[in-house]
């Protein structure tokens, strides 16, 4: 080396100074720069400057936990347009509405940057960008303060219900560490419904409806078509049960207490007042059995609890006769006949009665599950089916260590949103909002983390849960991302949604199942190096099944059931590896058959029947407030652009909030026109809206399907926070609803009592 | 002696069985099912339950065809679909002989596995077979350990394939029957869809609660075919009048029990054991057991045993060939020009195969043709086609052997 060079390389105090100013600065700026020019880059408008390359790459959608398979339009790599995937046999090449705003999600200029902390106090929205390094460092330092202290369980986890990977990863994680406190909610769903499935038929699982082939529905307030299930799969059987099966039409009978775009939609809307479904439901029982037109051979052979002084026979034909039951419901008693009827003599016919949002309670789930029985409907062609299990390679044994074990021992608290903000947890991490904005629970809930010293989100945006967290780890959006998705019960048949990213990340965020892993992965919970291998994991079981095809058209899973029903089944691929490559290609897999009538499988109780005997307590709704006072009963409700959205802050689902009223961009109550008339309120007029817990402002829908003495308010736009868009919005109606939980603490649609009265200017 | 005499018989009935059939049996009938969907035709036919489409549901029709006459049926639409399709703007497919090959293969083997087996039994009649078989006696359909039954419990039978279930009884058929004379019992003999509703009882009653089906894969006719030699089945029954002994069945004339449901395949096979393993034993011939997938197929050998046609008759054939109107489109004599090919120089109608293919592609060219000459459309039915073909190949002047082209 000669000299000159060698001196070049001397560094004096001066350079360094003037180096290291600059390389500060550099940083600095670099950072704020990065962000201005990550969002001018992501939201900038693009078209026409590349070569117009069209590509299409399937992924999951997640705007509902149905999971229905997408098929994205890109265009030089940017996404342009979701369809639905031609081959996931939920969707068949269609979306929803929410499906086709799913593009507003992964373009929300809402969306954080990176992971944040807190600087202000809680709620004052003031926060600093950090790096996903610092980020994870506090997360895992806090969370070995706890464990070392021998503290794990009092760190709790709020996560929609998700039988996919993402959902196994934090289950185990909680184990790993040594918490029992995972509350797993789901939005869709009516949790009574799922503790009748566990009462009657001993299976811990939601119940599954064979729609496609029932001849008649007989519907207890289900929002059908509206925010249930997938709104593409009901959609499509509604559309084949009235179209598609030649010299074939089923029969579509609503009973609710409103006139529902669903009850518009079906052949039938019967009113009934709220609360009192189920009683509707046990004087249906009773014409079945005094008319002797209920199932006896299932009756007998299946069920045990039907006869005897405590019998459900008895209890129904000495308490719910129609004549005693009519005035109670408001249904005519000539109505319950001819339902009764109806019902048992155009088999196969199926009741529903989960009622979403909050609930019927378990008492209505229950008497609709009897009532299914006695038809002999459970487990029959177009009846009540119980979900087949999906054959995902089960994660590998895992033991806890000591202090897990100690932890995991202790009493559970995450039972509820309410009993979870009670008991103050030392550390709060939250993997989905959409609870906060349809549980009546949820101010109660707000109130108490004040007293919870760290709470972690993993949401894109500064939604609900922003406003309490300490720090934000910003999660892809779901175009970006691996995913997969194992949908809640539906026809019964075993589906998995598993789809690679469409694009790249356009923003500094984090897939959450990554970060589980990273979380977890010192306390040697996870074997994998990331979440594709956890993917590809769980497809190992689906392979090692030998049945089921990937996502296919309808004749080659025609062609597999019919191959399934005989005891025949065609390998699609010879190696795993050919097969996972069929799976990404298809958007994922299904086992197509529904194997009816498999007692043993479906009856699990002790006594391996049917249980007639473990009806819940029946009582009538118990309505909160002065009746003087507070004159109308509150009816809760969302329509199909509402429920299960997890990101609220789009302007395609907030322009068609109600459809059917024309509401757009605002809230609004449906009033009876003799109501409003006696109130003074005429259509369109701005009302407040008061219960015991507050007021409300809004515009007044009087129409002639809104019975009487009911006010009838959309649920689920209690948005704190969550972006410019949806705050134009939020303030919906959930923290006005007196919370009154049912015997298994699912809280109850019917409980609140309301004023409504005229307030002075528009709407 | 016997047991080497018999050998040596088999040995020879195998060779004269395999030297018969040049054109080998399908080795995999389910190409044809993707090849159905490849070429469009799902556009228009629908399979099992599936709602009907434009065109018959597969799963309604029932035709119990040899090779050549599941392509008379596929000739016979022809002009109907050609028609749908031009509505449609469907172009019709063009299918290679080793398409159409594939795909008579499938349409064939599709009652077999679908139209038949894909109607599930009928548990409660199965809960009667059960009982009335006296089944009971011997099986407890829950409990693992139940000592006072001799058999062992069906519980872990109940989730597996119809047709394993058919193998596992097959294989314990000699043991039961020594149980059966011993109690004074008669053999419990299964009719129609007997066997089919006692399966789906055992699924329904004994099935353990979690547990899932378990499918094999579907039986391969070729592998069948080796192995009905190989297992010394033809070493007693002759199929079609090759080998076999004169007092066994001969399996080649008994179309009408072996074309049906695998379930009732298995009944029947069940049925005619008790005589057959008396005999065996008689004759010192060893038990046949099958394993792995070997039943599977077993039976689908049994079902594409009529799948090649008995050799046709030229001199019907001429006769076919003229009241048809092939003969006004058509010549047959060398240097003879005629508006179609001439059949007896015409390139690419080797093996029936592929005269079907080569007629199926110029279908839809003739129709119009014929139309405008006035000639109607040939409809064949079963076994004209056979005895068509024979005379083309007289005309060619080749020397023909079989239905199918052996030449």
């Amino acid at each position: 080396m000669n000299e000159t060079a060698d001196k070049s390389w001397r560094v004096n105090r001066r350079q360094f100074l003037k180096f290291a100013a600059f390389t500060g600065a550099g940083i600095t700026l670099g950072k704020y720069l990065r962000d201005y020019a990550l969002k001018h880059e992501v939201f900038r408008q693009r078209w026409g400057e590349g070569p117009g390359l069209e590509t299409f790459a399937l992924s999951t959608c997640r705007q509902c936990p149905a999971g229905c398979g997408l098929r994205v339009r890109l265009v030089d790599g940017d996404a342009k347009k979701l369809d639905g995937n031609p081959l996931c046999p939920i969707a068949r090449g269609t979306t929803c509405p929410k499906g086709q705003a799913g593009l507003q999600v992964l373009y929300n200029p809402d969306r954080l940057l990176g992971p944040v902390r807190r600087i202000g106090k809680r709620g004052e929205g003031q926060w600093e960008r950090i790096s996903w390094k610092d980020a994870l460092a506090e997360v895992q330092s806090k969370l070995s303060a706890l464990r070392t202290a021998g503290n794990p369980h009092s760190v709790a986890w709020i996560a929609e219900r998700n039988d996919a990977m993402q959902g196994q990863l934090i289950r185990r994680f909680m184990q790993a560490y040594g918490s029992p406190n995972l509350f797993e909610f789901v939005d869709s769903r009516d949790a009574s419904a799922r503790a009748a499935m566990k009462l009657c038929q001993g299976v811990d699982e939601f119940p599954a409806y064979d729609l496609e082939n029932t001849n008649y529905i007989l519907s207890f307030s289900t929002p059908l078509l509206e925010s249930w299930l997938s709104p593409t799969w009901l959609a499509r059987q509604y559309g084949h049960l009235h179209r598609g099966r030649a010299e074939h039409r089923s029969r579509f009978v609503q009973v609710e207490s409103r006139l529902s775009p669903t009850a518009v939609k079906a052949d039938e809307w019967i009113p009934v007042n709220p609360g009192t479904e189920a009683v509707l439901v046990l004087a249906i029982a009773h014409v079945l059995i005094r008319e002797d037109l209920y199932d006896r051979a299932f009756v007998a052979d299946h069920t045990t609890g039907f006869d005897g002084d405590e019998g459900f026979s008895t209890l129904v034909l000495r308490d719910y006769a129609p004549d005693d039951v009519a005035q109670p419901t408001g249904v005519p008693v000539t109505t319950i006949l001819r339902l009764a009827r109806e019902f048992s003599t155009n088999k196969p016919a199926v009741a529903l009665g989960e009622q979403v949002p909050l609930s019927g309670g378990v008492a209505l789930a229950w008497a609709v599950q009897a009532l299914n029985a006695l038809n002999g409907m459970v487990d029959r062609t177009g009846g009540l089916l119980t979900q087949r299990p999906l054959p995902l390679k089960p994660l590998p044994e895992f033991t806890p260590d000591d202090v897990a074990q100690r932890g995991l021992k202790t009493p559970a608290f995450a039972k509820s949103l309410a009993v979870l903000a009670d008991a103050q947890p030392a550390a709060l991490f939250v993997s989905s909002s959409r609870l906060f904005a349809v549980a009546p629970e949820a101010g109660r809930f707000f109130a108490a983390t004040e007293k919870i010293p760290f709470i972690v989100s993993f949401s894109a945006a500064l939604d609900d849960s922003a406003v309490f967290a300490d720090l934000i780890l910003p999660d892809h959006s779901p175009l970006e991302k691996w995913q997969d998705a194992a949908p809640l019960p539906v026809n019964g048949r075993p589906v998995w949604a598993v789809s690679p990213p469409a694009l790249v990340p356009m923003l500094d965020t984090r897939h959450t199942g990554e970060v589980v892993l990273e979380l977890g992965r010192n306390l040697g919970a996870f074997p994998w190096k990331d979440f594709t291998e956890v993917l590809r994991f769980a497809a190992e079981g689906l392979f090692e099944a030998r049945r089921g095809i990937p996502f296919t058209t309808p004749y080659e899973s025609a062609w597999t059931n019919q191959l399934e029903t005989g005891g025949w089944w065609m390998p699609s691929a010879n190696t795993f590896d050919e097969f996972w490559e069929q799976l990404l290609k298809a958007g994922g897999w299904s086992d197509p058959i529904y194997n009816y009538e498999q007692w043993r499988r479906v009856l699990r109780t002790a006594s391996g029947k049917f249980e007639f005997g473990a009806s819940p307590k029946f009582q009538p709704p118990q309505w909160t407030a002065d009746e003087g006072e507070f004159p109308l009963k509150l009816k809760v409700f969302t329509t199909l652009t509402t429920g299960g959205v997890e990101d609220p802050n789009q302007p395609f689902l907030l322009e068609t909030l109600g459809p059917h009223v024309h509401a757009r961009w605002e809230d609004w109550v449906e009033l009876n026109p003799k109501t409003a008339s006696g109130l003074g309120i005429a259509n369109g007029d701005a009302v407040w809206l008061e219960t015991p817990l507050g007021k409300l402002r809004l515009r007044a829908y009087v129409f002639a399907g809104a019975l009487p003495d009911i006010a009838s308010v959309l649920i689920g736009q209690e948005h704190r926070a969550g972006g410019e868009f949806v705050k134009k919005v939020a303030r919906g109606v959930a923290d006005m609803v007196v919370y009154r939980p049912d015997s298994t603490d699912t809280p109850l649609a019917a409980t609140t009592r309301v004023r409504i009265t005229k307030a002075t200017g528009g709407a | 002696m016997k047991l080497r005499w018999l050998i040596v018989l088999a040995l020879v009935v195998s060779a004269r069985v395999l030297a018969e059939e040049s054109t080998p049996l399908p080795e995999d009938p389910m190409a044809g099912a993707r090849l159905f969907q490849q070429k469009g035709c799902v556009r228009c036919h629908a399979v099992g339950e599936e709602e009907s489409k434009l065109g018959p549901n597969l799963g309604r029709i029932h035709r119990r065809g040899s090779l050549l006459d599941v392509a008379g049926a596929m000739w016979n639409h022809a002009p109907m679909m050609h028609e749908r399709m031009a509505e449609l703007h469907i172009k019709p497919p063009q299918l290679t002989s080793q398409e159409m090959a594939n795909l008579i293969a499938f349409l064939t083997a599709y009652q077999y596995y679908l139209t038949q087996v894909g109607k599930p039994g009928d548990p409660d009649k199965g809960r009667e077979v059960f009982a009335a078989k006296n089944c009971a006696k011997c099986h407890s359909l829950q409990s693992e350990a139940d000592f006072e039954k001799i058999g062992p419990s069906l519980r872990g039978y109940a989730k597996l394939s119809p047709i394993q279930i058919a193998q596992a009884m097959w294989n314990h058929g000699p043991a039961m029957a020594e149980e059966f004379h011993r109690l004074g019992l008669g053999q419990p003999k299964f009719t129609n869809d007997e066997m089919a509703g006692l399966l789906a009882y055992l699924q329904r009653a004994a099935a353990p609660a979690g547990a899932e089906p378990v499918y094999v894969q579907p039986g391969s006719p070729n592998r069948g075919r080796i192995l009905f030699e190989q297992k010394g089945c033809a070493l007693c029954h002759a199929i079609r009048g090759v080998g076999g002994l004169p007092d066994v069945p001969d399996l080649g004339k008994r179309r009408e029990e072996l074309v049906r449901s695998v379930t009732e395949v298995a009944g029947f096979m069940w049925n005619h054991g008790v005589a057959m393993w008396d005999k065996m034993r008689e004759r010192q011939v060893p038990a046949v057991k099958f394993e792995k997938n070997e039943m599977a197929d077993i039976i689908s050998y049994l079902y594409f045993i009529n799948y090649f046609d008995k050799p046709g008759d030229p001199a019907r054939g001429i006769t076919l060939f003229a009241r048809k109107g092939c003969a006004q489109c058509h010549a047959v004599t060398p240097g003879t020009k005629s508006l179609g090919p001439n059949l007896s120089t015409a390139a690419g109608v080797g093996s029936p195969i592929e005269i079907i293919a080569a007629m199926w592609n110029h279908a839809q060219a003739m129709e119009p043709a014929m139309r405008a000459k006035g000639v109607p459309w040939p409809k064949f039915e079963p076994g004209e086609m056979t005895d068509v073909i024979e005379f083309i190949y007289m005309v060619r002047e080749r020397p023909v052997t079989t239905g199918t082209g052996k030449k």
